[in-house]
This record gives structure tokens, C-alpha cells and sequence, in this order.
């Protein structure tokens, strides 16, 4: 080893822990966010299920007409099975 | 938005381009020129340190570059390669202001001393790392887009200020490579071909680093965007 060789090492430990860290948080990052976007992609399907859950069980096997509560809630826009679902006690 | 084939392409040919000269540039350091006669191995240092000062100095005038552009279309692009220009541009002038340290131990005896070049290089990096706490801690993207392009420029003065400073102040201990000193006023750029070869050749490599650097982190930052957005969505849906 020459003449100040361990601050010749030093130095350029030093740059390649700088930029390998610069390298790295990139990386990391973009891997991170990849997990965000499939989480939400995950999330955005469930939600689409539960939708259609909902409003199948709301105008078919989960309505009860006879459990429901008399009156309108004003909460679905009329025309809609959910809304046929609550108001069907009064035709009954 | 998706990134369209080609850029890819171009982006992932830059990327393995940077890697293969980085390691080129580093055979060049450590076999093809030898050490210098009184600074031994330490003077090796010379050229990363350099080399990472340009990186800087190239992604800070793109920040300016990125600011003047916003200001005048209101692009948020431009606020994104700002953004992401100073981001790695902080990280260069850290590799600078550390291997400096790491060469001035021997040469001078001292990690670090109150030189003028010293002082201002350190008020360089401060005034960067504060351009990245201001961003954080504006809410509104329209106001912070346009604090950080005008900030951007102005904070450039500082760069200027570091690379003119050894030129115009006798007291400084700092060498200057090239260009005309108080001592030398015609300027000189006085190295042996093979220091020459390679303190070119890792600037270059320096350069194609950068470009590659702030590249991804661009992309980055859009994917970022794009991921909040989709969120939002979905939030909204629920």
C-alpha cells in the first residue's frame, strides 16, 4: 500500500456508500410503491365485490321484505332494487 | 400516463452504460494512473471529487433550467425535474464535501478547515437541503411548485459563488485545477496526460451518472403521483 492509501480508501468508501445509498433509496422506493399500487388495485377489487354483493342481497335473498322497517329512508335513489327492497312491507 | 416503450429502452441502455463506465472509471483510478509524487494514494481522490462536483454543478443548473421553464409554462414537469434534479444534486456535492475531507486529512492535517472555497460549499449544500424541508412543508402544490422554481434559482448563486470564490479570494488554500487564479491570471490547467485522461473520463462517466440519476428519480416521482392519484380514487369510491 502507498504513500495515504487508507484516506484514498476512505474516500471512495465513502462515495460508494453515497451513491450505492442513492441508488438504493430509488430502488426501495420504487419497490415500495409498487406494493402501494397492487394494494390498491386489491383494495379497488374487493370494494367492486362488496358493491355487488350489496346490491344483489338488497333486491334478492338477503331483502326480508317482512324484517324491514315501514317507511322510506330517502338514503337510495327511487328506481333502484335497493329502493324496491325497502319499500316492499307497504305493497305486501 | 404510461412511459412509452423507447424511453424505457433509452433509459435502461443509460443505466447499464453508466454502470460499465463507473467501473471503467475506477479501473482508470486505480491502475492506469499511478499515484502522484507528494499526495501518494490520496491524490486518487481527486478525480471522484471533481467528477461528483460537476454532477452536482449539472443537476442544480438543471433545477435552474427546470425552474425558469415552470415559471413560464406552469408545466408541473418541470417542478418534477427541479424536485428530482436537486434531490441527486445534494447527493453529489455530499460525495464532494466528503472526499474532500478524506483528502484533506493528509494533505492538509486537517479534516476540515473554515477555507473560503470550504465555507462556501458548505453553504451550498445548506441551502439545498433546505430547498428539500421548505418543499415538505408547503401544502399547496401550486404555491410550492412555484416557491421551489424561484428558490431554485436563487439558490444557484451559491454554486456560482463556490467556483468563483477560489479564483477571487488569495487566502484560500483550496488548489485550482483550471482557469485563471489571483496568482495566475492568464489560467493554466497544468496535468500529466494520464491524470488528464482520467479526470476527463470520470467526468464523463460523472455526467452519464447524473443524467441516469435524476432520470429514474423522475420517473419515480411520477409513479408516485400516479399511485396517489389511483388512490384517491379508490377513496373516493368507498
Amino acid at each position: 500500500m502507498g504513500k495515504y492509501a487508507e484516506y484514498m480508501i476512505l474516500g471512495y468508501s465513502a462515495m460508494a456508500v453515497i451513491l450505492g445509498g442513492m441508488i438504493a433509496w430509488i430502488y426501495l422506493r420504487y419497490r415500495a410503491l409498487q406494493r402501494e399500487a397492487a394494494l390498491i388495485e386489491q383494495m379497488a377489487a374487493e370494494e367492486g365485490q362488496d358493491w355487488v354483493h350489496a346490491a344483489v342481497g338488497a333486491t334478492e335473498s338477503e331483502a326480508l321484505p317482512g324484517e324491514a322497517t315501514p317507511g322510506v329512508s330517502g338514503m337510495a335513489a327511487s328506481g333502484t332494487g335497493a329502493d324496491r327492497a325497502r319499500s316492499a312491507p307497504h305493497e305486501t | 400516463m404510461a412511459y412509452s416503450e423507447k424511453r424505457t429502452k433509452i433509459l435502461m441502455g443509460l443505466t447499464y452504460a453508466a454502470a460499465v463506465l463507473f467501473v471503467l472509471a475506477m479501473l482508470m483510478n486505480f491502475f492506469y494512473v499511478g499515484p502522484e509524487r507528494q499526495q501518494g494514494e490520496a491524490q486518487r481522490i481527486f478525480y471522484v471529487h471533481l467528477s461528483s462536483f460537476l454532477g452536482s454543478f449539472l443537476a442544480f443548473g438543471a433545477a435552474v433550467v427546470a425552474g425558469i421553464a415552470y415559471l413560464r409554462s406552469r408545466n408541473p414537469k418541470w417542478d418534477t425535474l427541479g424536485h428530482s434534479a436537486v434531490e441527486i444534486g445534494l447527493g453529489f456535492s455530499t460525495i464532494t464535501i466528503v472526499t474532500g475531507m478524506a483528502w484533506a486529512r493528509p494533505i492538509w492535517n486537517t479534516w476540515w478547515t473554515w477555507d473560503p472555497r470550504l465555507t462556501s460549499v458548505t453553504i451550498m449544500w445548506l441551502a439545498y437541503a433546505a430547498y428539500m424541508m421548505l418543499r415538505t412543508g408547503i401544502e399547496d402544490p401550486e404555491r410550492r411548485r412555484r416557491f421551489a422554481a424561484v428558490y431554485a434559482i436563487v439558490a444557484f448563486a451559491s454554486v456560482l459563488y463556490t467556483i468563483i470564490i477560489i479564483r477571487v479570494r488569495p487566502d484560500t488554500i483550496h488548489p485550482v485545477v483550471a482557469g485563471p487564479t489571483q496568482a495566475e491570471p492568464e489560467g493554466s490547467f497544468e496535468v500529466s496526460g494520464r491524470i488528464r485522461d482520467t479526470l476527463f473520463f470520470n467526468m464523463f462517466t460523472f455526467t452519464v451518472i447524473t443524467v441516469v440519476l435524476v432520470w429514474h428519480r423522475i420517473r419515480l416521482e411520477n409513479f408516485s403521483e400516479r399511485v396517489a392519484r389511483r388512490k384517491m380514487e379508490v377513496l373516493a369510491d368507498l
